[in-house]
């Protein structure tokens, strides 16, 4: 099953590259398959079982006393990011057929390929064919901004590549000396207790760096924005909505699941440090005036959330983190793809420009409010449960010390506030028009929203099939 | 003739090809020092010879003609070089920065 | 089976979904919708409560992670039901006057989504006030925030308009920011989010302390009170149903329904005087304000803080019975007044008191104009008598003569800025207001209401389960008394002319200028956009800079080493000598 998911975005982009004429329909075909897929397996998701599931496991090569292996599954902490994958690349095509005119084949099949990678980061228990995976996004994401971003696109895609793959390097390097240590790969079955507490501190020192580039954690988070500004949408898409999740993943998977006690010991900083870049987060999204830039600097808001989740590592503080990943996957999808809309139409993200929004495209203007509203944690959408739950568990594990929590929940009202008024409302000399968008991205990520958000249950019992939780 | 004198006489032809290849900037002149070089290299290995056993003998025999024909091969290229170069006027070895950055 | 109290906010809902997705013709009739919704609501109040005495709960899990319960609790005693009458009354005669309110020049889609906003407002204030848990009123409580946002921001083409609703949702989450932290830590320290539970295992230590000032920090950004004030009047700026409902009887409310909800826990941890001082802050700069305000809607704003901190007041007192009737009074007469204000402003194109001419005499607008203004005076029959009665009983009982007697001194201004509007708006001669019957109907049944509203007071209190106190003391001559000086005094002046020094005095100046409080909120506000730009800086000068300085690093030294390949060979045979001269001395070395 999870073999035929990551198979068929490949596929989709092979096909894509050898009829280029035909690549758009192509992409949408295997977005639209992949999430009919996504669907089904829903069904031999079971919500009793602790582990990994849905298996799959082919051996592939030996390297001395490690054995490498194509081994495949999920658990309750991936499941709901490959759901989301799949969720957003539909979103990502459906954004590109109408934005991308050059160049389609390379771009389709290097999304498809894309998102066949994320999958494979989030489902491989083969620490070799996890850094496969994650490499190949790295590489991938480089050439979509390359080549189809904007003005700024060459500078910005290389700060991306460099400074993620530095951090990458940092993994590369801990995965290493796991593999020496343990003579294993395999994340299933992997023991790190048995290492020396100096040799673990050292391998989890390298992983956080790495994922907190990634995530991204203030201060390794300046590539983020430039990434996001030049960036086709469809790649600001993917890169808000799966790619930084993958930090957070790795930093659940690797950090919480096999090395708790450093985590443990670790623990107050690490919260502290998720609060303090989702404070600072805040402050600089206030200050922006470039519509991307905004919510570019909002993802390392939430995502400083969710490492406060990580590290308050009470079952429920994992839970609200993997919740919030979720969450935020969708609603920072949807808010790039509303953006992604609105500079198409109105040739512009300047914030200043942009005033009275919803006088010219209301439709546009109203979901960009629904879509701020969930980012600032409304109830009834899914940033409230997600967020709701960290607090809970912060105040339940430190005490008043979780009140560092609050100003970011506050600042975050304050920078929607202030978009809302600077773009969405007001009277402006905007000269724009919304028809003839097709409403299907927007509406499936807002559906989306507001059924998790208010229906949470089964996104939670998804999230607590897992040892983690 | 003695091991210290041909010794001393090898070092002396090996240090004038150095000086040749390194201080001269004509490339006829760097080609000359070259071949001194290896010269030198033979002379010392033919000398040293004498205090080999037959085996040893032999095979610096057998060193020594590849050394040669490979100096002879070396040395037309050489001049092939030099002559193409010197119809193009070019003789001093400065003006050929082609592998520069 | 959806217990029957959870079916309360149901009608509101209702009618959100069919404003949602109603044709456009259909718009304005969602006005009619909305009121039988509120009848309807109001019917659903009385069957939940007549199911059984006393109090009742029932508790609807939202979602259960990792072990904890996230429970929605509906709450049904004596101060939800009030509350929740209220709402559902004033929803039946704000949603009637919408209709003949909004003319042929809004467009039919903006109807739509104000009603739609309007009924999600109202079904999320009754889950405020029915709530018994912290969750649901804390989700109850930003939605309404929201809906705030959305309706004073309704014409969010007009900048003043989009500025006020900023303004207004802004302080709120501050407000907010402090309530989640206090539901938070009374989370943490007592393990639950039920009401009940937490206020039977209340201790008075620090955590509770801290999380008591969390929640009053709430409670007073929704109401209004001093120093979280500043966004009230402004708020008038959005549609004179909205002030009416929203921001004079329902919403403005919600803060001192959670005090009251909670009240046992903060006089526990001994916020008492605390709440006693900002009540009387908030009563005394407000009267000021209101007495030198020229727009007809911002003086009833202020006359809604003045009110408010009465509640507020008589809650830091203890008497929950006295503020619940305080608060159901006050929200029929406050919304009459606003109808009536809102059909003067039709009538006479401006709000500018200063610029109305309406006749006074037997037109219809002004008696029950009238009839508003002396209840909020205190004016014996009406309602608002009985319930400063009420109030002023509590105080007097709770013995602290300070404050009885700057309650006094209140009702007096209190008495004398709502006869100066009343005279502003009425009094000068003028043309006669016509207004459709969809605007005067809800405002003369909330007149009927207000004439009839001293009859309710025993049964209030009896919901209490307390005693409702004497009508007859010689305190009610003292206050009645002092209400009529009141007006005496803003005869004299306004119309005689009397004391034409008072406008002049520093005090005056100071309530014109708003005792610079605006001003205070805007400073915080430009603060914090100050401490956001520093923060942008440092991100990109700063923290980038490092990053880019890495680059610029790497760049010069692959630039350095690139100065190796020259393209000369002369310097690759040297380099070539000397580094066989160096291989050869360290492998000597290493031997």
């Amino acid at each position: 099953m999870l073999s035929l998911l990551l198979a068929f975005p490949l596929l989709s982009a092979a096909l894509a590259l050898l009829f280029p004429r035909r690549a758009r329909d192509i992409a949408l075909a295997g977005a639209l398959a992949l999430c009919a897929l996504a669907a089904l397996s829903l069904w031999s998701f079971s919500l009793a079982t602790k582990g990994f599931q849905l298996l799959e496991r082919i051996a592939w090569a030996r390297l001395g006393s490690v054995e490498i292996a194509y081994h495949v599954g999920v658990d309750g902490i991936s499941y709901p990011m490959v759901l989301l994958t799949a969720l957003l690349t539909l979103v990502a095509v459906l954004v590109s057929r109408r934005e991308i005119h050059t160049g389609e084949a390379g771009h389709y099949a290097l999304l498809m390929a894309l998102c066949s990678c994320v999958i494979g980061v989030f489902v491989s228990l083969d620490l070799v064919l996890l850094f496969a995976c994650w490499e190949a996004v790295l590489v991938a994401m480089f050439f979509l901004i390359l080549r189809w971003g904007a003005s700024n696109r060459a500078y910005a895609a290389m700060k991306f590549l460099v400074y993620t793959g530095i951090a990458s390097a940092a993994l590369f390097i801990s995965l290493v000396v796991i593999a020496m240590a343990t003579g294993s790969v395999d994340i299933a079955a992997m023991d790190l207790s048995h290492l020396s507490p100096a040799l673990r501190t050292a391998i989890f020192a390298l992983l956080l760096f790495a994922c907190l580039v990634k995530m991204p954690i203030a201060p390794f988070h300046t590539w983020l924005p430039d990434a996001h500004v030049q960036a086709p949408t469809a790649g600001s898409v993917m890169l808000a909505g799966v790619l930084l999740k993958m930090g957070a993943y790795l930093l659940l998977r690797l950090g919480v699941g096999l090395l708790g006690d450093v985590v443990a010991q670790w623990r107050v900083f690490l919260f502290a440090l998720g609060c303090a870049s989702a404070i600072y987060g805040a402050f600089v999204c206030l200050a922006q005036s470039d519509l991307k830039r905004m919510i570019a600097y909002s993802s390392v808001h939430h995502m400083g959330f969710v490492l406060a989740g990580i590290a308050i590592g009470s079952s429920l503080g994992v839970t609200g983190a993997a919740f919030e990943m979720a969450s935020h996957g969708i609603i920072a999808a949807l808010l790039f793809a509303l953006a992604g809309l609105v500079h198409e139409r109105t040739g512009t993200f300047d914030m200043d420009a942009l005033r009275g929004l919803a006088q010219r495209m209301p439709r546009t203007a109203w979901l960009l409010a629904l879509a701020s509203f969930a980012a600032m944690g409304l109830p009834g959408m899914t940033g409230f449960v997600g967020e709701f739950m960290i607090l809970v568990a912060g105040f339940a594990r430190f005490g008043p010390l979780a009140l560092l929590m609050v100003p970011a929940v506050l600042l975050a009202g304050a920078y929607v506030v202030r978009m809302l008024s600077r773009v969405v409302f007001g009277t402006g000399t905007l000269r724009a028009s919304e028809g003839g968008a097709s409403p299907l991205p927007f509406g499936l990520l807002a559906a989306a929203t507001l059924l998790v958000g208010i229906m949470p249950g089964l996104l939670i019992g998804i999230i607590a099939a897992s040892t983690l939780t | 003739m003695t091991l210290p004198v041909v010794l001393g006489v090898s070092l002396a032809v090996f240090a004038l090809g150095i000086y040749g290849v390194l201080a001269k900037r004509d490339i006829l002149r760097i080609a000359i020092g070259g071949t001194l070089m290896l010269s030198a290299v033979t002379l010392l290995l033919v000398a040293l010879a004498q205090a080999l056993p037959q085996q040893g003998m032999a095979t610096v025999q057998a060193f020594v003609l590849v050394v040669w024909a490979v100096e002879a091969v070396e040395a037309i290229v050489a001049i092939a070089l030099f002559l193409y170069l010197a119809r193009k006027g070019i003789t001093d070895i400065d003006e050929l920065r082609e592998l520069k950055w | 089976m959806i217990p029957l109290p959870f079916l309360i906010p149901l009608p509101f809902a209702l009618v959100m979904l069919c404003a949602l997705v109603a044709p456009a013709r259909a718009a304005r009739r969602l006005g009619y919708l909305g009121s039988l919704a509120g009848a309807a609501t109001l019917l659903l109040v009385f069957l939940s409560y007549a199911g059984g005495t006393g109090t009742q709960a029932a508790t609807w899990t939202w979602f259960g992670a990792a072990g904890e319960q996230f429970p929605l609790t509906i709450t049904l005693d004596a101060l939800s039901l009030v509350l929740s009458g209220i709402v559902s009354l004033i929803g039946v005669a704000v949603f009637l006057y919408s209709v003949g309110y909004f003319g042929d020049e809004e467009r039919p889609s903006d109807l739509s989504r104000y009603y739609a906003i309007l009924s999600l407002f109202a079904a999320s204030m009754l889950g405020v006030v029915l709530s018994g848990s912290l969750l649901q009123l804390f989700v109850c409580w930003e939605l309404v925030g929201i809906s705030s946002y959305l309706l004073i921001g309704f014409w969010h083409g007009k900048d003043e308009a989009m500025r006020a609703a900023r303004k207004a949702l802004l302080t709120i989450l501050v407000g907010d920011a402090f309530l989640l932290a206090g539901i938070m830590l009374l989370r943490a320290r007592y393990g639950t989010f039920d009401i009940a539970r937490v206020l039977a295992l209340a201790r008075p230590d620090t955590l509770t302390l801290l999380a008591a000032i969390g929640i009053v920090v709430g409670a007073i950004s929704k109401s209004a009170q001093f120093p979280l004030h500043a966004w009230l009047p402004d708020a008038m700026a959005g549609p004179t149903p909205v002030s009416a409902f929203l921001h004079s009887a329902t919403m403005v409310k919600a803060g001192l329904f959670l005090v009251a909800r909670m009240l046992p826990l903060l006089l526990l941890v001994g916020l008492s005087p605390w709440l006693a001082a900002l009540a009387l802050v908030t009563i005394a700069l407000s009267a000021c304000m209101a007495l030198v305000e020229t727009d007809i809607k911002r003086a009833l704003a202020y006359s809604t803080m003045n009110q408010l901190g009465f509640v507020l007041l008589a809650l830091s007192a203890g008497a929950v019975a006295a503020g619940t009737y305080h608060m159901l009074t006050h929200s029929m007469f406050k919304a009459l007044l606003f109808f009536a204000a809102g059909i003067a402003i039709h009538a006479t194109g401006t709000q500018d008191m200063a610029r109305m001419r309406l006749a006074l005499g037997a037109n219809a607008l002004a008696i029950v104009a009238g009839i508003g203004a002396l209840a909020l005076a205190g004016m014996v029959p009406l309602s608002g008598f009985f319930s400063k009665e009420t109030i002023l009983d509590a105080l007097v009982r709770q013995g602290n003569w300070t404050i009885v007697a700057c309650f006094m001194l209140a009702v007096l201004l209190s008495a004398a800025y709502i006869a100066r509007w009343y005279l502003l708006v009425f009094a000068r001669g003028g043309r006669d207001a016509r207004a459709p019957w969809q605007m005067m109907a809800p405002a003369v049944g909330l007149a009927l209401l207000s004439l009839a509203g001293g009859l309710a007071m025993g049964k209030v209190f009896g919901l209490f389960g307390e005693a409702a106190p004497p009508v007859l003391t010689p305190w009610t001559l003292l206050s009645l008394a002092l209400v009529l000086a009141g007006f005496l005094c803003t005869y004299l002046s306004c119309v005689r002319g009397w004391a034409a020094w008072l406008p002049g005095t520093a005090l005056a100046s100071a309530a014109r200028a708003r005792f610079l409080l605006d001003d205070l909120s805007a400073g915080v506000a430009r603060a914090a956009l100050g401490v956001a730009r520093a923060c942008a800086w440092i991100d990109g000068n700063v923290v980038d800079r490092a990053v880019r300085g890495v680059a610029v690093r790497m760049g010069a030294l692959a630039r350095g080493a690139r100065r190796m390949q020259t393209g000369r060979v002369a310097t690759y045979a040297f380099a070539i000598v000397a580094g066989f001269i160096a291989l050869v001395l360290l492998l000597g070395a290493l031997r």
